[in-house]
């Protein structure tokens, strides 16, 4: 992953800033469901959300959080800023990279991310991450669209993806429960729905 | 517009270069300006309307010779 891959993603982020918003209610509503409301709902103390985009998410958080939010495109944060200040809510907002994030180890009770994953170059380097910036004892939650569970469904995302990948990076098949998994986290919570294409999950960084 | 960042804020916000080291307000020359500066390896990162941009593409590196985008 190269610097000029990563700045080619931020121009492809903050040119869909604009839209983004009205798309992606739409896949709210025909695909993920309650599915904001279920991952923010689990969220206490200091909370990290990465790739936070337009703050889509913002009013799902219990009012006791402490919310901070990286995303790669600044244009997309100026979206979230003007949400969060619409929502009398504080957010602290940076511009960062979800594969090297500005953090020490151990830094935040929860780590949240949706329909991010897909679109991160390395997804691994994220969990890593997420990981590394997590407390022991900490709650990572995780929501995207993933391979799915039916073959013709399949068939159709390698499709999507032939086009998909090269114009902004967002991949249909995978499973970054895997990544999860091999890291150590325990999976506490996990549903998957709409033929195995959403799939969202509340996992836990063990106790030291 | 200097940055003004909490005092517990500038305690989570850290370099991401790996070793991770708090940053500094400001840059060596000038500690009002829009920019935070890693303490351990001297990266100077920009302060955009507000918003730190931790990107290591976007740093200047104390030994590189392009211009600082914190305008001093």
């Amino acid at each position: 992953m190269g610097a000029k891959d990563l700045e080619r993603l931020r121009r492809h982020w903050n040119k869909q800033a604009r839209h983004y918003d009205r798309q992606m209610t739409f896949a709210d509503r025909k695909f993920f469901g309650d599915t904001r409301q279920w991952i923010c709902g689990q969220a206490s103390g200091d909370v990290l959300e990465v790739a936070l985009g337009t703050g889509l998410n913002l009013p799902w958080y219990p009012g006791g959080v402490r919310l901070t939010g990286v995303d790669l495109s600044p244009e997309m944060l100026e979206h979230a800023r003007r949400r969060a200040a619409d929502l009398g809510r504080e957010v602290d907002v940076r511009v960062g990279d979800a594969q090297r994030l500005e953090f020490p180890d151990s830094s935040f009770d929860t780590v949240v991310s949706t329909y991010s994953l897909c679109a991160v170059p390395d997804e691994r380097a994220a969990v890593e991450e997420m990981w590394r910036v997590l407390r022991p004892g900490g709650t990572l939650l995780l929501a995207d669209h993933v391979v799915s569970t039916s073959a013709p469904v399949r068939l159709l995302q390698r499709l999507v993806e032939l086009v998909s990948v090269p114009v902004g990076g967002e991949n249909f098949r995978r499973r970054p429960i895997r990544h999860v998994r091999a890291l150590g986290f325990t999976v506490e919570r996990h549903e998957r729905f709409k033929l195995g294409i959403v799939e969202r999950l509340a996992a836990r960084k063990p106790a030291a | 517009m200097a940055v003004t960042l909490d005092a517990q804020l500038l305690e989570i916000l850290a370099c991401p270069a790996p070793d991770h080291a708090p940053l500094r307000t400001g840059t060596p020359d000038d500690p009002s300006a829009d920019a935070l500066t890693c303490t351990s390896c001297g990266r100077v990162y920009p302060v955009r309307d507000g918003i730190p941009v931790l990107l290591l593409d976007e740093a200047t590196t104390p030994e590189s010779d392009e211009p600082r985008s914190d305008g001093a």
